[in-house]
């Protein structure tokens, strides 16, 4: 396998159990955190290459836990020994502890430890990439097997402990296997930039789907693409350093997501938002031809907009010739639905919301919109099928026809 | 003065997409001392924020003496609850009451005599003045209370917003604070309180509103304060008001088309 | 112990201004940091201080040094960006807010090493300085002849950049304490909370550019954040807070010159050990006050 593959295939890797774990990240909101304890176990991985001449993975990586332990131990003692605050406890850990290995770095020159800080996926040699074979595979098996407990936890730890849950198992086994993909992931893209592949490919992901599961796959997609799009680059522009190039790809979807997230982008909210204007726009004008046929003279007659009208005309709601606008039987049938939600709802506002007669038109005019089949019959329910609305005008009923 | 002190219209405010107050409409006079009544979540402290400026409405507007907010600053008086401040943070019970004289000061202005002078007076009108040099954190509730009490005071505003002055305080705060308020009125200022305890209100509020996501009444105390309608403020959320609300706020679902 | 090893690591002539340089730098991060830390940003200049590396780089490129005030002004550039993206992501794409920073400032520290790497030849800087500091190094530049004293530029870089802290926090001291303590009440009392937030984000900015050097982008968080940090388990007085960093920085800046002769490490890391060593002493204090005082 070349030094090409091995790093394609530990970007792979990589941005499958970092888009698993950080899917969990980003909804614990452990995000900064994560960062807390990638720059924390600076000191354990000093160590561990200390230790030896020769690199030993595994060792690295136990004292780099251990670190991640110790700076974990030092922020919860500190949060519940001194008034400081979390932000500042947080701040604090990950600055001194990076110090620290900053400081033995300075001191004992390890080898390998340029690895670490700065990420160099070509370095990452057979045993390496056996190390990360090994932990994808525990966490790719685990994590789905465990997945509704390991929601049910994050999302109301509370909840879950009174149903038995072992909250504090899950919450150790989490660290200590985040703590581990840390690790790893420092090698390839350095200790600054972990969190660029635990945080932004969930992120992402967050602006696709409302779905947990959804998110941890659309994360691990995102966070592998972005991974092996990054090796890609910067294997072909020998200038460009890999763990930034990885960093960067992963963004750049992640600003993808959020300008086309089916979910929460901002096209698609917009384009939703400029659709159910339209059709509120279009919904006025039924509810206007109505009022005209039901009190004619009282009305004056409005120009309405082109565009809307056509797309009325087209979805057979209206009939127009070349000077006038009329309601077709179905369009009729639709408007005095719309009539029948406005004045059901100023009966329901003055009734259970004590509102004033004279103040419920305006938020009668907003609120008939929103108001389909179910909530119509929930209200008429409610309100014993009235007849009238309190300005004394009949409701209309479901199944009438108006004559005209 | 015929224009009431604060006026809201139609104000309807969302906290992280669920509707919190819907169509509020509020006229409250100069010189009063009104108390807002409502559950909780009924919207209470939202209403403050939105009238602060600190939220921002879907719909509707506030009016402050006749003027947008902006127009008004240093003119209204704040009174926080006691679980929205940090205890910890490093300043003495003079110097959050110094703090209340700070409107009017530049960039670069430091508050002179005038300004301690009233910030000293403002903690002897609330009999805070011998613990004047205590970091805030050594209080107890009534005195914590008692200390936000003189920053408003010192600000010598027109309308005074004071979010649940009487939680967690003892008696004689109590008594202290509502001596204060009634003063407070009857030089002119119009003091709006949120309270939570239906036993004390109606012996300390000239008016109340009763609040539930809507106003469910408003008006002098003898009249607003009446087992039906009570029943109706406290009586549980209307669902269907607030589904609605909802659905419009977040602006998707209608009928199909 | 003899007294030589008290008086050795200011054998070296360089020695006073390496230790004035970095109680400059420490001062000047500590004051503004102490508003971070009040307002619970900390993280904010965590964010900052990743993100102030591209705007570094690009106000190199134009400046052509690393004196030029142009890295400062790149640098709360960048610096300012960020924070408005994060907040942009955090109120209208509904990103939390530590997702948010998470993503932004990786995204322009990579920009920074990319842009970093990508014009080698035309910047100088050493990679390394990002992670490690650059002291050491640094106070051999360029110097400047004062009176009969030969003073490295860096030593007046850094001594500036903590008079405009100082200047920053005394000047504007009651606008910063109103705004942090209640931001509500600083808006109806027209303080402008908004506007002196992005001041101090700018000034916390202007001061990392500074610590680069002295300690790398990293290690200026502690810089931050550990002065004030320690110093509020100690006090309750806001003054006495802001003496106390000073107090705080230039010990850091003795003792790291200690540390870094003695156990021949890094400067920049020894400075903030030392700090460190300082906070674990205010703890101590903090434990033993507070089982005197009887709660009130």
């Amino acid at each position: 396998m070349t030094a090409l593959h091995s790093a394609l295939l530990a970007a792979l890797l990589l941005g499958i159990v970092s888009g698993l774990l950080g899917s969990f990240v980003v909804v614990r909101r452990m995000a900064l955190t994560g960062d807390m304890l990638s720059h924390a176990v600076l000191p354990g991985v000093v160590a561990g290459l200390a230790w030896n001449t020769t690199r030993n993975p595994l060792l690295v990586l136990i004292c780099a836990v251990l670190a991640g332990v110790v700076g974990s131990v030092t922020m919860n003692g500190l949060l519940r020994h001194t008034r400081l605050k979390p932000d500042a406890v947080l701040a604090l850990v990950l600055s001194v502890f990076f110090a620290l290995g900053i400081a033995m770095i300075s001191r004992v020159q390890p080898a390998g430890v340029q690895a670490f800080l700065y990420g160099q996926v070509a370095a990452i040699d057979q045993r390496d990439l056996l190390l990360l074979l090994a932990v994808t595979a525990i966490t790719v098996t685990v994590v789905p097997l465990a997945f509704r407990s390991l929601s049910l936890v994050s999302f109301d730890a509370s909840f879950a402990r009174l149903l038995g849950f072992p909250v504090r198992f899950f919450d150790i086994a989490f660290f200590l296997l985040l703590t581990v993909v840390i690790v790893i992931a420092m090698q390839a893209v350095g200790v600054v930039l972990v969190t660029a592949m635990l945080v932004t490919p969930a992120a992402a992901a967050r602006f696709c789907t409302h779905s947990l599961a959804k998110t941890t796959a659309i994360s691990c997609a995102i966070g592998a693409v972005g991974g092996i799009a990054g090796v890609w680059i910067s294997a072909s522009r020998d200038s460009l350093p890999t763990g930034p190039l990885m960093a960067l790809s992963t963004t750049l979807l992640f600003a993808a997501a959020a300008l086309l997230g089916p979910r929460r982008g901002w096209l698609p909210t917009l384009l939703r938002r400029r659709s159910e204007s339209h059709r509120i726009a279009g919904e006025d004008i039924l509810k206007t031809l109505w009022l005209r046929e039901e009190a004619p003279g009282l009305i004056q007659p409005l120009i309405f907009k082109e565009g809307l009208l056509k797309k009325l005309a087209a979805a057979g709601l209206v009939h127009r010739t070349a000077t006038t606008v009329d309601l077709t039987p179905t369009g009729r049938d639709r408007a005095a639905m719309l009539v029948r939600s406005h004045r059901l709802w100023e009966r329901y506002l003055t009734e259970y919301a004590a509102y004033k007669t004279d103040h419920v038109h305006d938020d009668a005019e907003r609120a008939e919109h929103w108001i389909d089949e179910a909530r119509m019959a929930l209200l008429a329910t409610k309100l014993g099928n009235p007849a009238l609305d309190p300005h004394g005008r009949s409701i209309p009923s479901i199944d009438k026809e108006v004559n005209t | 003065m015929s224009t009431p002190a604060l006026e809201t219209h139609d104000l309807s405010v969302s906290y992280r997409g669920k509707p919190v107050l819907h169509g509020v409409d509020i006229e409250i006079p100069y010189g009063s001392l009104t108390g807002i009544m409502g559950p909780n979540g009924a919207g209470k402290s939202t209403l403050l924020k939105a009238i602060m400026g600190v939220v921002e409405p879907d719909n509707g507007w506030v009016k402050l003496l006749d003027k947008p907010l902006k127009q008004v600053l240093g003119r209204i008086g704040y009174v926080p609850q006691r679980e929205s401040v940090d205890w910890d943070f490093p300043v003495t019970v003079f110097d959050v009451a110094l703090m209340g004289t700070y409107a009017g000061l530049g960039w670069f202005g430091r508050p002179g005599k005038r300004h301690r002078a009233r910030a000293m007076e403002a903690l002897e009108q609330t009999g805070m003045a011998d613990l004047a040099k205590r970091q805030i954190g050594e209080l107890s509730g009534g005195q914590q209370q008692r200390t936000f009490l003189a920053r408003a005071l010192a600000q010598d505003a027109e309308i005074y917003l004071m979010d649940e002055p009487f939680a967690g305080v003892d008696a004689a705060t109590e008594r202290t604070i509502v001596h204060l308020l009634g003063r407070m009125r009857d030089t002119g200022k119009t003091v709006i309180v949120v309270h939570h305890d239906l036993q004390t209100a109606q012996r300390y509020f000239d008016r109340l509103l009763l609040l539930n996501m809507r106003v469910v009444a408003h008006g002098p105390t003898e009249e607003v304060f009446r087992p039906d309608v009570l029943e109706t403020t406290y009586g549980g959320k209307l669902t269907l008001l607030s589904d609605i609300a909802a659905r419009s706020a977040r602006g998707e679902g209608g009928r199909k088309q | 112990m003899n007294l030589d090893f008290w008086i050795d690591p200011w054998r070296s002539p360089t020695s006073i201004w390496l230790v004035i340089t970095a109680a400059f730098t420490a001062i000047a991060c500590g004051l503004p940091g102490s508003f971070l830390v009040l307002r619970r940003m900390s993280l904010a200049g965590d964010a900052i201080s990743h993100s102030v590396l591209p705007g570094i780089v690009i106000g190199f490129l134009i400046a052509g040094s690393l004196d030029s005030p142009w890295l400062i002004a790149g640098a709360a550039f960048t610096g300012w960006l960020t924070v408005m993206i994060i907040e942009l992501l955090y109120r209208r794409g509904g990103v939390r807010e530590d997702a948010a920073t998470g993503v932004v400032f990786t995204a322009m520290f990579s920009i920074g090493v990319v842009l970093l790497r990508l014009f080698a030849s035309k910047v100088d800087l050493d990679p390394d300085c990002v992670l490690f500091g650059n002291l050491e190094t640094a106070i051999h530049g360029r110097q400047v002849a004062i009176g009969s004293l030969s003073v490295p530029t860096i030593v007046l870089l850094t001594g500036s950049t903590a008079l405009l802290a100082i200047a920053f926090v005394t000047f504007l001291y009651h606008r910063l304490l109103s705004t942090s303590f209640d931001p509500s009440l600083a808006k109806l009392t027209a303080q402008s909370p908004a506007l002196s937030q992005s001041l101090l984000l700018a000034i916390t900015a202007a001061v990392v550019v500074s610590a680069f050097q002295t300690v790398g982008a990293v290690m200026s968080v502690a810089l931050l954040v550990l002065p004030a940090a320690s110093c509020l388990l100690v006090t309750r007085r806001l003054p006495h807070l802001l003496w106390g960093v000073i107090i705080h920085g230039t010990l850091s800046a003795i003792g790291g010159l200690y540390l870094a002769t003695w156990f021949n490490c890094n400067l920049g890391a020894s400075i903030i050990l030392t700090g460190a060593g300082l906070f674990f002493l205010c703890l101590l204090r903090f434990k033993q006050s507070i089982s005197v005082i009887k709660p009130g």
